[in-house]
């Protein structure tokens, strides 16, 4: 009864053409859907929501396009017919795929070879934000967070179809693009002198902290001799604490000795500070700083040498509280100086932290690092401030802008915190003799720099309009070039990337190397290499992403990247459960060290052309101590992250167990072992899973310890229609369920009901007494679809690694649509596939990959 | 090694769409309490029928104050025993009983991850994470986000006021970059700013900022035009795409420049009178109450923050009880019954204020509906209880702007529920397509729109 329909509609869609381009899909595919297909997947039952009957009636959306390549891969995979079905024979079989295939990969080259792979895309706020900086030399420069959050498609930020612009971006980008301008005039007329000074703790009112309990005080000590009398005592007359001052009782014959003790991590209400150093103008600044570590008695009556290295960060301040993060060192027992080059705003003051120490919050709390006999203490002797070291004055950007033109000091600057008034500036003011000669000459040069293709004549005159009209309306010179600059900033031309239908142009070729390993506009050197045709060059490509992996800026690469591929943009969007695990609250130094250990794993892997089994396996695990007391490893000391060996038998190696991908594939109170394996399924094997049906409720976990997630979802199992996902999606979760919330192994969960297990002893970073118990034991074995088993994680990294092509296959897939901004296709899929064969000798080193990618046609087209 | 954007370092922004009030200027002209004006139809003056329809979901102008106490309640006082529709009124609550069916009262909610004590009265109208830790950043509030979005319809996108506030420490107003707006704390200079005519040099400097911005636009806006023509029909929705924004952008600017030109509104209520010392908090409230309900009678704005710092507010003065110490000292009481029951006569007269706020926002009808049922009024705070400095079990009042009222909504106060969902539902109610904002889970849940 079905069969008259299946072969009218099966043959009205191949017949009508569809998929773009004629397509003839002739007799084998209708007589096989209806020999093999039709009774589950027709209009009636629609098994697993497919009805290849509704899908031959609509050929040419995409979508059709992606369910038809479904077909095609679960069928050529064997997994349809279901096994208890009749197999269809070989010759049926291959000739169904066979046509399908060349059916999808005919009509996508049309469209390709009319329209490009890629959509027409405009920069995302991170490459905005970095095309801007090297454009006005501001290396400092922060505008991404003032523009909104790019949305995205297929994984990544790059995708030209997700990239909407609205008049809210509009205004923003305007906004950012006149901001960053101002940034880069030169405040002042007069060069800034740049001076060294010292700045001891003992003169720093910013040093003295009185409030509440000993561990907040502030300790003042002369080497390790403690100065009670200075040190906060409770007045009985007011019960107020009293303020010693240190000031008045430093001494310059022993200023060097003098140092305040820190007992905890800077932190409201004992924010130390370097007050009385604040940056004169922004630049860049060579920042020293003296200090060591002691040990307090427990009376906190004596100081006595220190008995380990601590770590210390370094934060620019303004107020409220703006912090931005400058760099890390380690004091130890002995004074040391560190010094650490810093770009500064100008404003800001300095504010270290002894970043292992508690950060108590009140009422009632004790101190972790509390001893019988004592506690940690970091004593900060003095900071040294050298800057701002200027190369030249005005700086790079300024005179990219105005080139030689007189300036003068603005006649007011706007006062520090408050709006400014018309016509106040916070930089200085450009004469010109001849405006509308100097307008032009200075207008072309920039747009020359900006624009990454040839600048076109009218869209100088367009610009040029912008300055004139404003000069009219009574603009100053000054403001109605920024007036022109902004607008050039905010323009297509500067927004969008500029690719024509087939083989790129050097120039687009340039562009989007620059932004696939710099994530920024191209360099003179590539842009010279672009103009005389010469990138286009296997041999001189090759060496460009060489030279472009070698530099500093890959960096931006890797972190964007990863961002997107492996989520790390998410790290704070979840924190730890304050109940379930104390140990992780408010501890900046390790939310801070979490992605920097994956970005540096990945940068190592491209650095040392490690192959891509590296991804799931290693022997070594870049470290430092507050990552290895996470992972329980010892014999790790110090701030810095680096290469660290692992034993053969070591739980860590590779990122699945990195405390960074535990933490984004989990939320801060429990773990899912299906949010994790659908995260390793898609993340790291590229393996979509459709979402969970909506009428179904999720499996939530019980934190009260009475069941396990895997007894929940064993019921949730046991039903076959889940199972069918389910068989495949759990078991990497079920591998990492020996991973808590932050990434520290578990041998039990964690749970906070009166019927759990033991209680745990310990206090946590922010000074809470535990009050969690031991739940149930972990279990992280599990069954893979194949049937191959596995005890734990060591053993599931072992099958994860038997076929390293898979992983291969899906790190080369995502590169491309980051590289390209758009998805892989049915008909990418010979590309991809010589991109591995070309690579399999290198054990698909990651470096290669890139290589290969750059090479292809599917980077070298549009 | 970054610098964002701090407002006070752009100094002429020609293609911002906001008129921001002026800098604060000292004004002690005599003048007396604000009194109710009589303006009875300002209708909102600018808006082709879209933007209109778009911002008025069921035709209703909405309109939205927002006002933290960073100190917050008593909650022994405040959180009812029981839940839902019925629920007996707590101590406080009782205050507000005639108007028990124009608000909600919520339990059991915070922002999630706001942690760090004091410092998250910044993220009270944001909910970003971890305020106080290193590498912080703020991100937009919620009146920022919603001015952005519906500002241009009125004279000014949105209004932020404070009392006693530490300056350029605390507000709750921040833009998308994380950049303070400082709380106007002189009722005096908003009200000029309201009702008093500009000079015409400020106005034309103005307009001549919003012209240029126009320029701007034209010339990115042709560009694309020209750049259309040369590319394939998928590139080119692109383009238009941007051609659009550009469009709608400039459409706003107009707005803003019409705004500019169009004499302010007239009202019989003199100058008010500013308090001179930070002790008359409460009278400080009273009149930032006063001003909000001017503003939106006059359809000045739709938006209000008003942050309420009794944290750097001294031992305030109070009719009828005698306060010994500073607002903060008295909020760490130690269980001290003479520190408690003086935090309670405080927070009696903050449900005294509030219960005023809501009579006199009755009183003022607009077409069929008195003001109240067209104003969101949030009453909150960071603090869930001041003394141990937590940060969760926030206590929340939600009253007016078009919801169905007078039920406690309890949540979980071991794992409480996200109030950045109320948020979602104030978007929503004010016209605006959101169905995220900052840590939120969807919308409110059990608070439907009226």
């Amino acid at each position: 009864m079905l069969k008259p329909v299946i072969l009218f509609l099966a043959a009205s869609i191949l017949a009508r053409g569809s998929f773009a381009a004629p397509a003839p899909m002739t007799a084998p595919v209708p007589d096989f859907i209806e020999a093999h297909c039709a009774n589950c997947h027709d209009d009636l039952t629609k098994e697993g929501n497919l009805d290849l009957i509704a899908l031959s009636a609509q050929p040419n959306s995409p979508q059709s396009f992606e369910t038809w390549a479904k077909v095609h891969d679960r069928v050529r995979a064997g997994e349809m017919p279901p096994k208890k079905r009749e197999r269809p024979d070989s010759d049926a079989l291959e000739s169904f795929v066979g046509t399908i295939a060349q059916s999808i990969s005919t009509s996508e080259q049309a469209e390709v070879a009319t329209r490009g792979r890629a959509v027409k895309r405009r920069l995302n706020r991170y490459e905005y934000e970095n095309t801007v900086r090297d454009l006005l030399s501001l290396p400092y420069l922060s505008i991404k967070e003032s523009i909104p959050q790019d949305p995205t498609a297929h994984g990544f930020n790059k995708i030209g179809e997700a990239l909407d612009v609205s008049h809210v971006q509009m205004a923003r980008y305007l906004r950012a693009a006149e901001f960053s301008l101002r940034e880069a005039i030169a405040p002042q007329v007069a060069r800034p002198e740049t001076t060294v000074a010292r700045y001891h703790t003992w003169l720093q009112p910013g040093f003295v902290k009185t409030a509440g309990p000993d561990v907040r005080r502030t300790f003042p000590i002369v080497g390790l001799e403690l100065q009670s009398d200075l040190v906060a005592g409770r007045d009985p007359k007011t019960g107020r604490n009293t303020r010693p001052n240190l000031q008045d009782a430093s001494q310059p014959e022993r200023r060097e000795q003098e140092a305040v003790v820190m007992l905890m991590s800077t932190y409201e209400p004992a924010e130390i500070q370097f007050n009385r150093f604040r940056a004169p103008v922004t630049g860049r600044y060579r920042l020293r700083f003296s200090g060591y570590t002691v040990w307090m008695a427990p009376d906190y009556k004596s100081v006595s040498r220190g008995r380990r290295t601590e770590p210390v960060t370094v934060y620019s301040d303004t107020s409220p509280r703006l912090l931005r993060k400058l760099g890390g060192f380690d004091f130890g027992p002995d004074p040391t100086t560190h010094e650490i080059e810093v770009w500064l705003l100008a404003g800001e003051t300095i504010r270290p932290d002894a970043a292992r120490l508690v950060r108590s919050r009140p009422p009632d709390f004790k101190n972790p690092n509390l001893e019988a006999d004592g506690m940690p203490g970091v004593a900060f002797q003095w900071m040294e401030a050298e800057g701002p070291l200027i190369d030249t004055w005005p700086r790079a950007g300024h005179r990219l802008l105005f080139g030689d033109l007189k300036i003068v000091d603005p006649a007011t600057k706007p006062e520090a915190g408050d709006r400014p008034a018309p016509g106040v500036r916070s930089h200085v003011a450009v004469h010109s003799a001849d405006p509308e000669k100097d307008a032009e000459r200075l207008l072309r040069n920039f747009m020359t720099r900006a624009y990454r293709n040839p600048v076109a004549e009218r869209d100088v005159a367009r610009f040029l309009d912008v300055i004139r009209g404003a000069l009219k309306m009574g603009f100053d010179f000054t403001d109605a070039m920024i007036a022109g600059y902004t607008g050039v900033l905010a323009s297509p031309g500067f927004l969008y990337f500029e690719q024509e239908v087939g083989k790129l142009s050097g120039l687009a070729l340039a562009e989007r190397l620059s932004y696939f390993l710099w994530n920024t506009a191209p360099d003179a050197e590539l842009r010279r290499l672009a103009e005389n045709g010469k990138l286009l060059r296997p041999d001189v490509l090759r060496t460009q992403v060489e030279r472009l992996l070698e530099h500093p800026h890959s960096r931006r690469f890797v972190d964007a990247f990863l961002d997107y591929w492996l989520d790390l943009r998410k790290i704070n969007d979840s924190g730890p459960d304050a109940e379930l695990y104390p140990e992780y609250q408010l501890d900046d130094l390790l939310t801070e060290s979490l992605p920097a250990e994956t970005q540096l794993y990945f940068l190592e892997l491209i650095r040392k052309n490690l192959g891509v089994r590296t991804l799931v396996a290693s022997d070594f695990a870049m470290l430092n101590e507050r990552l290895a007391t996470l992972y329980a490893l010892p014999g790790v000391s110090g701030i810095q992250i680096r290469p660290v060996p692992l034993d053969p038998d070591s739980v860590r190696g590779g990122l699945l167990t990195q405390g960074s991908i535990l933490k984004v594939t989990a939320n801060g109170t429990t773990t899912s072992p299906v949010m994790r394996g659908v995260w390793v399924m898609e993340r790291l094997l590229g393996k979509h899973t459709p979402p969970p049906p909506t009428a179904v409720p999720a499996v939530e976990s019980d934190i009260r310890g009475a069941t396990t997630i895997r007894e929940q979802l064993e019921k949730h199992r046991s039903e076959e229609s889940c199972n069918v996902c389910h068989r495949i999606i759990d078991p990497a979760g079920f591998a990492l369920e020996n991973f808590d919330v932050m990434g520290a192994w578990r041998g039990h969960y964690r749970a906070v009901g009166e019927g759990a297990g033991d209680r745990v002893k310990g206090v946590g970073h922010d000074g809470y007494v535990f009050k969690f118990r031991l739940g149930p034991e972990v279990d992280a074995s599990g069954e893979l679809p194949d049937g191959r088993t596995f005890k734990d994680i060591r053993e599931f990294r072992k099958l994860l690694l038997e076929d390293e092509s898979l992983l291969a296959r899906n790190l080369t897939q995502q590169l491309i649509v980051y590289a390209t901004g758009a998805p892989i296709r049915f008909s990418d899929r010979p590309q991809v596939a010589a991109i591995l064969a070309r690579s399999r000798d290198s054990h698909y080193s990651v470096r290669q990959l890139i290589h290969e990618i750059v090479q292809s046609e599917i980077f070298l087209n549009k | 090694m970054k610098s964002s954007p701090p407002a006070a370092a752009v100094s002429a922004p020609y293609v911002s769409t906001g008129h921001t009030l002026s800098r604060r200027r000292f004004l002690r002209n005599a003048g007396i309490a604000l009194s109710l004006p009589l303006l009875d139809s300002m209708q909102p003056v600018f808006g082709g029928a879209a933007t209109r329809a778009a911002a008025m979901a069921d035709g209703k102008p909405r309109r939205m104050l927002a006002i933290c106490n960073n100190l917050g309640l008593l909650p022994d006082y405040f959180f009812p025993q029981d839940t839902g529709h019925g629920y007996t009124p707590s101590p406080y609550l009782d205050l507000l009983r005639e108007h028990r069916d124009e608000f909600s009262v919520f339990s059991g909610v915070s922002h999630p991850d706001v942690d760090g004590g004091h410092p998250a009265d910044n993220c009270f109208l944001t909910a970003a994470p971890h305020p106080g830790s290193g590498g912080f950043r703020n991100t937009i509030s919620l009146d920022q986000y919603m001015a952005e979005r519906i500002g241009h319809q009125t004279r000014f996108p949105s209004l932020n006021l404070g009392v006693n506030v530490q300056q350029g420490m605390r507000s709750l107003s921040w833009t998308e970059s994380g950049v303070l707006i400082p709380c106007e704390e002189k009722a005096s200079d908003v009200f000029k700013r309201m009702f008093i005519q500009g000079t015409v040099a400020e106005t034309e400097h103005q307009v001549r900022k919003l012209e240029l911005g126009q320029s701007i636009l034209d010339a990115v806006g042709d560009q694309a035009r020209t750049l259309q023509r040369k590319i394939g029909s998928r590139d080119r929705e692109r383009l238009d795409q941007y051609f659009t924004s550009v469009r709608e952008l400039e459409q706003r600017m107009t707005a803003s420049k019409e705004w500019e030109r169009r004499p302010k509104p007239s009202v019989t209520a003199p100058v008010p009178l500013d308090p001179a010392s930070p002790r008359e908090y409460m009278e400080k409230v009273r009149l930032m109450y006063d001003l909000a309900r001017l503003a939106f009678e006059t359809d000045s704005t739709r938006v209000v923050a008003l942050l309420l710092d009794s944290v750097n507010s001294p031992a305030i003065e109070l009719d009828g009880t005698s306060v010994s110490d500073g607002y903060h000292n008295l909020s760490h009481h130690g269980k001290s019954e003479a520190k408690l029951s003086q935090l309670k006569a405080i927070d009696e007269w903050h449900m005294k204020l509030l219960h005023g706020l809501f009579t006199d926002l009755k009183a003022v009808r607009e077409d069929g509906d008195n003001l109240l049922d067209r104003t969101m009024i949030l009453y909150g705070s960071n603090l869930g209880n001041a003394h141990a400095h937590t940060t969760t079990n926030l206590p929340t009042i939600f009253a007016g702007g078009g919801f169905k009222h007078g039920k406690h909504l309890a949540f979980d106060r071991e794992r409480n529920y996200p109030l950045p969902n109320l948020f979602v539902s104030m978007l929503q109610r004010m016209g605006i397509e959101a169905d995220k904002f900052a840590s939120s889970t969807g919308t409110m849940r059990g608070l439907d729109f009226a």
